[in-house]
């Protein structure tokens, strides 16, 4: 028994040891860039509706949030924002006292810092993405190809999967659905996301969605065991489809 | 401190395991009494434990020998390993992240083999895995049944004892729970004997646990 104790550790250690790929950088970076827009939206929401009962009209009126926190950014308070006098003194929001401003102006400053966390990350994703998936990432940009990965787990993983298969990923709930005999069967899971398939009217999707599986795939399997420099190829390939398929 | 199953106390309404070592797993509490050190077991973390609040006789005997499928970072192994003094468990998980900890576990108490396999492809792991007594299962995944039914056909004697909890919201997340572990257990009833059974409420949400005798 001790024999195989020592044995399963060793082995173990050695198989954590071996599954240290940079692609694993990219997969936990997207997902805290997915939860930290999560994260963010709701704060935003909480921040606008705080701040709403200070300038209700300036919440109403800007309905971006960069560009609410960009107005905002060289103080809160409404009668010292630039090209919004006429709004703030017609205002029918309660006045603030120093406390009050100067906790919303601390929030704020932490949402203005999460959003250039958000383009930060996005720039990381994309860069480690040119170094080790270059060719997904010309077919579905890096944020999506960073995302397939992630529901697959590793980029050897997604090589290996059928292009059928990757097609549903992110919609296995539905899948399974129609697989158990209720409802109609999926046309795309995470691919959605892919401006090619959203932008498509609704027929020509499921066409789209399953090109561009077998695009990915191919990529897939290129970026981890053959030549990096495909992409621009299958991209245009994934291109003229879209055009096609758009009439 | 009242004996309530093998290795398995109780006090209050809380219950224990005899320490086996004297490190801290996942920040449960020790207490002394009478010279013998004890481990609280929480049922929230774990659902062994929560199966045993709720009256099932897991029967683990000091010498047997286990199959933990889903170990993770090893908070329920941990009890198994003090119950198990003169036995062995074998911990099969497959998430890099939680293995870590179990490694660590194993590396501390000399009962514990840590396997960092998927449980669905019992022949990675079958070399060093022998016959045992009892196969534990915590896998939240749909297949869950049929990776319990593959392990127990290779590993489990005849006559022994499968334990599991079945987690309804990982198999379907809309239809009815009593279904779905009617499904189960139709699928487990072909290799098993039922022979006890429990939901885990309040501890868990929508799990069920079963103990299963394997017929052949």
């Amino acid at each position: 028994m001790e024999d195989i104790r020592e044995k399963a550790i060793k082995k173990g250690r050695k198989k954590l040891k071996e599954s240290q790929n940079r692609d694993k950088l990219i997969i936990k970076a997207v997902n805290f860039l997915d939860q930290s827009n999560n994260n963010f939206n709701h704060e935003m929401e909480r921040f606008r509706d705080w701040y709403s009962l200070h300038f209700p009209e300036l919440t109403k009126e800007i309905t971006k949030d960069e560009h609410l926190i960009k107005i905002l950014s060289n103080g809160v308070k409404r009668n010292e924002i630039s090209s919004f006098e006429s709004m703030a003194k017609e205002s029918t929001g309660m006045p603030l006292n120093k406390k009050d401003i100067e906790l919303l102006e601390e929030s704020l400053e932490i949402l203005e810092r999460k959003l250039e966390n958000r383009e930060k990350i996005k720039k990381y994703v994309s860069e480690i993405a040119d170094d080790e998936i270059p060719n997904l990432k010309q077919v579905l940009g890096p944020l999506l190809a960073a995302r397939l990965i992630s529901l697959t787990g590793g980029l050897e993983e997604l090589a290996k999967k059928p292009a059928s298969t990757v097609q549903m990923l992110g919609a296995e709930k539905a899948l399974f659905r129609y697989l158990h005999g209720k409802g109609t069967p999926p046309k795309h899971g995470i691919l959605f996301q892919h401006n090619f398939v959203n932008s498509l009217p609704e027929e020509n999707r499921g066409k789209m969605a399953r090109f561009l599986a077998n695009k990915s795939v191919m990529a897939a399997r290129l970026d981890q065991y053959g030549d990096k420099n495909k992409g621009e190829e299958l991209r245009e390939e994934c291109q003229q489809r879209f055009e096609e398929l758009k009439e | 401190m009242k004996k309530l199953q093998e290795g398995v106390f109780e006090k209050g309404d809380k219950i224990y395991t005899i320490a086996a070592s004297s490190s801290r797993v996942y920040g449960e509490k020790f207490i002394e009494i009478d010279g013998e050190t004890y481990r609280e077991w929480n049922p929230n973390r774990s659902k062994a434990a929560a199966a045993i609040k709720n009256g099932i006789n897991i029967e683990l005997n000091s010498n047997n020998h286990l199959l933990y499928l889903g170990a993770a970072s090893g908070t329920t192994v941990s009890h198994f390993s003090d119950i198990l003094e003169e036995g062995f468990i074998y911990g099969v998980e497959y998430s890099d992240t939680v293995f870590r900890d179990l490694l660590e576990l194993a590396e501390d108490r000399e009962n514990i083999a840590p396997f960092l396999d998927n449980a669905r492809k019992p022949e990675n792991y079958g070399n060093l895995v022998s016959e045992v007594d009892i196969v534990f299962q915590d896998i939240s995944q749909r297949d869950q049944p049929e990776i319990f039914i593959r392990n127990c056909k290779r590993f489990l004697k005849k006559g022994g004892i499968g334990l599991l909890a079945v987690k309804a919201r990982s198999i379907s997340s809309s239809e009815d729970k009593k279904v779905i572990y009617n499904e189960v257990k139709d699928k487990l009833s072909e290799e098993f004997r039922i022979i006890d059974e429990t939901e885990l409420e309040p501890y868990e949400k929508d799990h069920l646990f079963l103990k299963l005798e394997k017929k052949n």
